[in-house]
Formats: structure tokens, C-alpha cells, sequence
């Protein structure tokens, strides 16, 4: 896991880069430049490990590039949940509902770049921001309201193939 | 279902109860006030339907008293996931994530919700930007509550055991 410099992420990729970003949708500029250079920005090879269960929470996460893979963690059972792609975030979740990891987070792409947003920072953006911290939590219910659906249609097609026997159509 | 007067519930409710209300926590009284005028008020007897699949989402739903079962709708049935209390929203993940309505919701008991639409969600934004972060994260919070549940029904289905820490 290497750290990787905000600005000069920023100078290489562009501005516009960001924009696309979905978890940054709507925000200016300048906050995103803020997110960057305020956060710590990593660079993965495949398989490395962003976090484990049980450690203790104190930020989230936005795929920057490449992608990140979920297991969560039941019983010693380890099950990939749903990949997080590019624009994405992960472990807003463990954060926003006060407890530790349950999952492991890792790198599903070798040059995987993540940022990391500690919850202090999120808190300043609140304070400091508020028009724009709106817009960012728009941008990340939107993402788990999705997730919500995706789950819930994975349970629905576990269900019905362990009644029927068969995989769900 | 019918539709209930501001006036009517407010006179109904215990001075502060919707303050505890967990979707408006740490909101302003005048945000909350707001909320409550600007809303539409709804009361249902047990049995009565709040929503049906495929219906538009233009809005979402705040529990004010009593409770709701929702239904999700999967081909060709309904299965029941899961209860809906007082201070609990619902329909917000269709709303925000530009679905229709994916089940039934159904009250279990006599039931009072509030419906806060769009254009009231975003008034909120505008006159109350302060409000609206906190509750977005309150929103958020629920949410990530049953993203959590889901996984871990997915974990117990579908898991299997790691190759060891090195």
C-alpha cells in the first residue's frame, strides 16, 4: 500500500477526472480538492488489504480507480457481498452506523487508488460546508439506497433457490 | 386512508414526542415544525396499503405512531423483510435511487405517517441546510443499519471459511 500525494494526483488527472466520480457528483471543485488533499489517497496492488472485521472505524473510503471486493465476515464465513467500482465509496456504512469493520476490504485490481475520509474530516465539511456536505450525503444514501436493492434481490434469489433447488432465473 | 390535519395530530401527540422521533434526531424545532406543516399527514386502519410495487416514488415516509409491514415483491410473490416503527422512514432508498416502489407496505396497526415528497425534501435543503445534513446522515444511518442486516443474511447464506491471517 503506497500513499500517493493529493495534489499531485489532482495536477496529473485532471479536475474533470473527479468530477465523474459518482460519490463526488454535484460538488465543486474546490471541496474535492479539499477531500483529496485533506484525505490520505493509497495505491493498491490486487489483493491487498484495505481494513479487516473488528477494527475499529473512524473513516470511509471513495475508489478513486481500479476496484474494491467486500467480504463480510459471519461466524468465521467469509462471502463476497458486492464489489465497489470507481466513484464509489466503502466503509461509509461501519461509519454512518457507529460500529467496527465487519468486513474485509480488499484491492480487486493491482493500481487500485482509494482516499480515505476520516470522520473528523467529514464532520469539518459539515460545519464548514453545509450546502456542499448535503450534496455529498445525496451522493452516498443514493449509493446505499442501491446497495439496498442489490442485497435485497441477492437474498430474494438465495431464498428461492434454496426452496426450488434450482439457481434463480 | 385518510389524511390528518396538522392541528388534529399535534393535539393527538404528547408535547415533544416527535422530537424523539429518530429519523428527525437532532433536527430544529422549526425544521421539524416545518416538516409536520408542509407534510402531508396520513392515517391508516390495519390492513390498509400505504404503496404497492411499481408505484412512482415521489416521496418517502416518516412513521409517526404504530407499525407497518413491508412486503417486497419477487416475481412472482411477496416476501415479508421486515417491520417498519414509529420514527423509522420508508420508501427513501426508492426515492433517492430514482426507483419505483419494489414491495407492499401494509399497516399492522392503526398507523400514522408522515409523506415528505420531493419538493418538500428539497425546500428542506434550501431553507434548512444545516437540518438537512443531519438529516441525511439520520437517513443514512437507517439506512446503513440495513445494509449491514442484509450482508450478514448474505454472509450466513452463501459464506465460506479464509485461508489464515499470515
Amino acid at each position: 500500500m503506497k500513499s500517493v500525494d493529493g495534489e499531485t494526483l489532482l495536477h496529473t488527472l485532471g479536475p474533470e477526472y473527479f468530477r465523474e466520480l459518482s460519490t463526488f457528483g454535484a460538488l465543486s471543485d474546490r471541496v474535492v480538492r479539499r477531500l483529496l488533499c485533506e484525505g490520505d489517497i493509497f495505491e493498491l496492488d490486487a489483493g491487498e488489504v484495505v481494513y479487516r472485521p473488528g477494527e475499529r472505524t473512524d473513516s470511509f473510503y471513495v475508489v478513486l480507480r481500479g476496484a474494491m471486493n467486500l467480504y463480510v465476515c459471519n461466524n468465521q464465513l467469509n462471502a463476497l457481498t458486492r464489489p465497489h467500482l470507481r466513484g464509489e465509496e466503502f466503509g461509509f456504512v461501519a461509519m454512518i452506523a457507529l460500529h467496527d469493520r465487519t468486513a474485509t476490504a480488499v484491492a480487486a485490481e493491482d493500481h487500485t487508488l482509494v482516499v480515505k475520509v476520516s470522520a473528523d474530516q467529514f464532520y469539518e465539511l459539515h460545519v464548514s460546508e453545509p450546502d456542499e456536505f448535503g450534496l455529498l450525503l445525496l451522493n452516498l444514501a443514493r449509493e446505499m439506497a442501491r446497495a439496498v436493492g442489490t442485497l435485497s434481490r441477492a437474498i430474494l434469489q438465495l431464498t428461492e433457490q434454496s426452496a426450488t433447488g434450482r439457481p434463480s432465473q | 386512508m385518510r389524511v390528518l390535519e396538522t392541528t388534529e395530530l399535534l393535539t393527538a401527540l404528547a408535547p415533544g414526542y416527535t422530537r424523539e422521533l429518530a429519523t428527525f434526531g437532532a433536527l430544529s424545532d422549526d425544521c421539524v415544525q416545518h416538516l409536520l406543516w408542509q407534510g402531508r399527514l396520513l392515517a391508516l386502519e390495519s390492513g390498509e396499503v400505504l404503496y404497492r410495487p411499481g408505484s412512482p416514488a415521489n416521496g418517502f415516509f416518516v412513521v409517526i405512531s404504530g407499525m407497518l409491514a413491508f412486503y417486497k415483491h419477487f416475481e412472482t410473490y411477496d416476501v415479508l423483510t421486515r417491520h417498519f416503527r414509529a420514527g423509522e422512514q420508508l420508501g427513501f432508498d426508492a426515492m433517492i435511487g430514482l426507483q419505483p416502489r419494489s414491495g407492499t407496505a401494509v399497516a399492522v396497526t392503526p398507523l400514522r405517517v408522515l409523506e415528505i415528497g420531493v419538493e418538500l425534501f428539497h425546500d428542506i435543503q434550501q431553507r434548512y441546510p444545516a437540518d438537512f445534513g443531519l438529516i441525511m446522515i439520520n437517513l443514512a444511518r437507517e439506512m446503513s443499519r440495513e445494509i449491514a442486516a442484509l450482508e450478514q443474511v448474505i454472509g450466513q447464506s452463501t459464506g465460506w471459511l479464509p485461508p489464515r491471517h499470515t
